[in-house]
């Protein structure tokens, strides 16, 4: 199966994402959800505003995912990240690995995690309860 | 030359304005937004930031044409 990379304003479907990645020759599936917290260093959490450069997150995303099959030597990978409001609970986040084996997904995973944070133009705002909002990077 | 500058994060939050056309007030893109940190209060000094010149990230010593696009990237949050 291809790689993919996917920016979107609609909620995340982790099942619907994880069903997708189908291949009879990995014997192995990582996937990974980043999910909003309800409480911050500084108070509640009511939501968090993402906003992203949809043409850079496109060629990244793409380039962080592709680059990770070659590294691990994995099947396919997979990511797609939210924009807009979230609220505490929801997935602004998702990560796919198929892999032959758990010793290239996990680890797989985990770099994508890593570059996507690192690399990808994505900004959050943490807005807690009393409307206060901080630029989280 | 006139250029249009698409704003994100806290920098969309100092200028209050999501894109907009403006004359360059310079002719690389340091000396651009040097001039603007200043004229626009910006709250993050070009250190902190990478800069995109028409879809792909560019240093700062490049030099727009008329009709460039450019976006000034803060330090980046996903996930």
């Amino acid at each position: 199966m291809e790689s993919f990379f996917l920016l979107q304003e609609a909620p995340l479907d982790p099942f619907a994402l994880s069903r997708g990645m189908a291949d009879p020759s990995a014997g192995a599936f990582v996937g990974f959800e980043g999910r909003i917290r309800d409480r911050a260093s500084a108070g509640s959490v009511k939501h968090l505003e993402y906003q992203a450069h949809a043409d850079l997150c496109a060629k990244i995303g793409t380039e962080i995912v592709t680059s990770s099959v070659e590294r691990f030597g994995l099947r396919a990978a997979a990511a797609a990240h939210r924009t807009g409001i979230l609220r505490p609970g929801e997935s602004a986040i998702w990560i796919g690995v198929l892999a032959g084996h758990r010793q290239e997904a996990f680890p797989a995973c985990a770099w994508i995690l890593e570059n996507i944070k690192r690399e990808l133009p994505v900004w959050k705002k943490e807005v807690l309860a009393d409307g206060s909002g901080t630029w989280i990077h | 030359m006139r250029i249009v500058v698409e704003w994100f994060g806290q920098l969309r939050d100092d200028v209050r304005c999501v894109r907009e056309e403006i004359e360059a007030p310079g002719s690389s893109l340091l000396e651009i937004y040097e001039a603007l940190e200043s004229s626009r209060h910006l709250s993050l000094p070009a250190s902190l930031l990478r800069v995109a010149l028409d879809g792909e990230i560019v240093d700062w010593d490049r030099r727009p044409a008329d009709g460039s696009q450019v976006v000034f990237l803060p330090p980046v949050g996903g996930g």
